[in-house]
């Protein structure tokens, strides 16, 4: 089951916040995979629809830090690569 | 009403509130998972007692957690069996991601307030809630607090008579919409430019920029403790012992019969030889422990309030996966240099039991607590500094190989990490220094009549000559394969109630520096102190527990004996 916006998107401008460039934002998609990744990434605001921010990403498969809102929350690099963002001005 | 429980997100400041309404004191710190199990207290209310609880944060009633089924659990039998209302502690500046989980309590049959804190630091950032509007859409009442403070306290009690089971109808799919629709409505927020601490803040969590600081700050954390540590000790503690309290208890008990005054006072004037109840079993808790503690807490203290622990653990994050565990492992971790008790039970924060054993493991065995790394130094450092370096380097050595070794053996995979990041805050001296203060209490009401326990039971063993016959019996493993004189069995049985104490009793037998670093690096490894066991054994279950000792048992006596052997081969 995929969470998706309203609306149809082109797979081009697609990119997982993995792929993202640091001090970049855009707005999440769609979020690939389990329904409990989705469940847990929702409880702290992150879901399809809202505007994010890749903040910094570490080495070596480190986690990724995004902001949302006012909240700034650090996940693992899978969980980042399974979260896909329209990034703004494309 | 006779019950409140205090729910809300993590890190949203209930702890704080809960110390406010109770006058109860609570540690509180800037990141999520402060609060692992819940807190109960009273207040006055009306003129009647009212029971308080403060419940581990959550961000859903779908919990992912130990913490947060704790939340759930409590929740679930105040609404079936209780008569209580929920206090929801809301982030006033993180509005739309704590409503999410407010919409949920709306929905659970439980008389409902709302308290929207950090009221204060909302104002600054530039938002503005009206509450007042929120009250009439939601059907609640609303208060607005800054519990750090106690603003807004006394306004929050008036409410408290109110709190009732909304009437808000929504569908539950539509949820977001439904919050959106409730910020847009209550909230404005002023665009604002970054401040220069959110500039510099963004640095230390920059891989370029952040390992470099992440080096400096626990080097700086590590020389401020040692410097204060040492400086309390030697110019302030160390004095007044020798001058003031030493003087005075030795004239006191002048005319008391020998037998007592040896032991009270011990055989010998220095204190760490003595084993006098009132002698060694004062000297080594406040003399030497105590100052080390005071200053790696006060420092700890800083470092939490301040909100640099989650950075930290994102930047060890990639270590951390080695070992089976992620990056916000480094808080128990961190918190295991001071004292073992509370970082275990902080291992629920972790989102597996697999996490928790192996976190615990290396909690147990990458460095000693605090106590018994402030008598390692003391008994050392007439030896020069690699004798030091040797221990502290072994200990952690074998901690990641045990770790690597049970995270390959334990079945099950590593959970990736999930945190929120909080704001920098900057730290308030009041809250700062009652935490100090409570850390401190606990270890002056727990660990010294263990200490002096321990003390007197040696003592006691000494002058009874029990020593002699029991050791040459049991002793015999320490000395083949540890190299060590069988009367130091005694020593390793007293380590069990309080480890600082057993390396302290190792001074009398005036063993060789290399004989001691063995012996330093087996006691600190062979078992956890008896209050960690128990800890333990609730935590994960006897059997787990078990396994932990014995794994812990088997890797002191294989390096012990085989540091022994290195040293008498070279």
């Amino acid at each position: 089951m995929n969470y998706q916006v309203e609306g149809a998107f082109n797979e081009v401008a697609l990119v997982s916040l993995l792929d993202m460039e640091p001090r970049k934002s855009g707005r999440i998609v769609e979020i690939r995979g389990g329904h409990r990744l989705a469940q847990r990434l929702e409880a702290m605001g992150i879901r399809p629809g809202v505007e994010i921010i890749k903040v910094s990403s570490q080495p070596m498969h480190g986690p990724i830090i995004i902001q949302v809102g006012n909240t700034q929350a650090a996940l693992g690099c899978s969980m980042a690569a399974r979260i896909m963002v329209m990034k703004k001005g494309d | 009403m006779n019950r409140i429980l205090l729910l809300g997100n993590p890190n949203v400041g209930k702890s704080a509130l809960f110390s406010r309404l109770t006058g109860i004191h609570v540690i509180t710190s800037n990141y999520a998972g402060t609060t692992i199990q819940y807190k109960k207290g009273n207040m006055k209310w009306e003129g009647r007692k009212v029971e308080v609880i403060d419940v581990p944060g959550t961000y859903t009633l779908k919990p992912t957690n130990a913490a947060e089924e704790v939340a759930l659990g409590m929740l679930r039998d105040e609404e079936e069996n209780g008569d209580g209302i929920i206090l929801n502690v809301v982030d006033a500046t993180n509005l739309e991601r704590n409503l999410n989980l407010t919409l949920q309590l709306l929905k659970r049959n439980i008389p409902l307030l709302i308290v929207l804190n950090f009221w204060d630091e909302a104002a600054h950032k530039g938002i503005s809630i009206n509450a007042k509007k929120m009250e009439e859409i939601l059907g609640i009442p609303v208060a607005t607090t800054c519990a750090v403070t106690g603003e807004g306290v006394n306004e929050l009690m008036g409410k408290l008579k109110d709190a009732k089971k909304s009437s808000y109808e929504y569908d539950y799919t539509q949820k977001w919409q439904q919050v959106g629709k409730i910020v847009d409505d209550v909230q404005c927020v002023t665009h604002r430019h970054h401040t220069m601490w959110e500039n510099l803040g963004d640095l230390t969590i920059q891989p370029l920029t952040g390992i470099p600081i992440a080096a400096a700050i626990l080097f700086l954390t590590f020389e401020i403790t040692r410097f204060f540590g040492e400086s309390l000790t030697n110019f302030i503690f160390d004095p007044l012992f020798k001058t003031i309290y030493l003087p005075f208890i030795s004239r006191l008990f002048a005319s008391f019969p020998e037998f007592l005054s040896v032991l009270l006072l011990g055989k010998t004037p220095d204190p760490l030889d003595s084993f006098g109840i009132l002698s060694t079993g004062i000297y080594i808790p406040f003399v030497i422990v105590l100052p080390y503690l005071f200053s790696f807490y006060l420092v700890l203290s800083f470092l939490e309030d301040w909100g640099y622990l989650p950075r930290l653990a994102v930047l060890s994050d990639t270590i951390y996966h080695r070992l089976g565990l992620h990056g916000y492992s480094m808080i128990p971790c961190i918190l295991g240099l001071g004292c073992k008790v509370p970082a275990i039970l902080s291992t629920r924060i972790l989102e597996t039991e697999r996490e928790r054993i192996i976190a615990s493991t290396l909690i147990l065995m990458a460095a000693p607590c605090l106590p018994q790394t402030a008598m390692v130094i003391s008994i050392m450092s007439p030896y020069g500094g690699k004798y030091l370096v040797l221990i502290f380097g072994t200990i952690l050595a074998i901690s990641v190989f045990s770790t690597y070794l049970l995270n390959s053996l334990l079945k099950g995979e590593t959970p990736e990490l999930f945190v929120e990041i909080p704001p920098y805050r900057i730290p308030r001296l009041s809250v700062l220094f009652n935490k100090l203060y409570m850390r401190l209490c606990s270890f002056i009401s727990e660990a010294i009549p263990l200490i002096m326990l321990g003390v007197a039971i040696l003592s006691l063993i000494d002058s009874f000559g029990i020593t002699q016959s029991a050791s040459n019996f049991l002793g015999k493993p320490l000395l083949y394969i540890l190299g060590l004189p069988p009367q130091v069995l005694p020593v390793v049985v007293t380590g069990f109630l309080r480890k600082d104490v057993s390396i302290a009793l190792l001074r009398p037998f005036f063993l060789p520096p290399e004989q001691l670093a063995v012996a330093c690096i087996f006691l600190i490894l062979y078992s956890p102190c008896i209050s960690t066991v128990f800890v333990m054994i609730k935590e994960l279950g006897v059997k787990k527990a078990l396994q932990i000792i014995g794994i812990m048992l088997t890797m002191s006596l294989s390096v012990g004996g085989v540091l022994n052997l290195l040293f008498r081969i070279l």
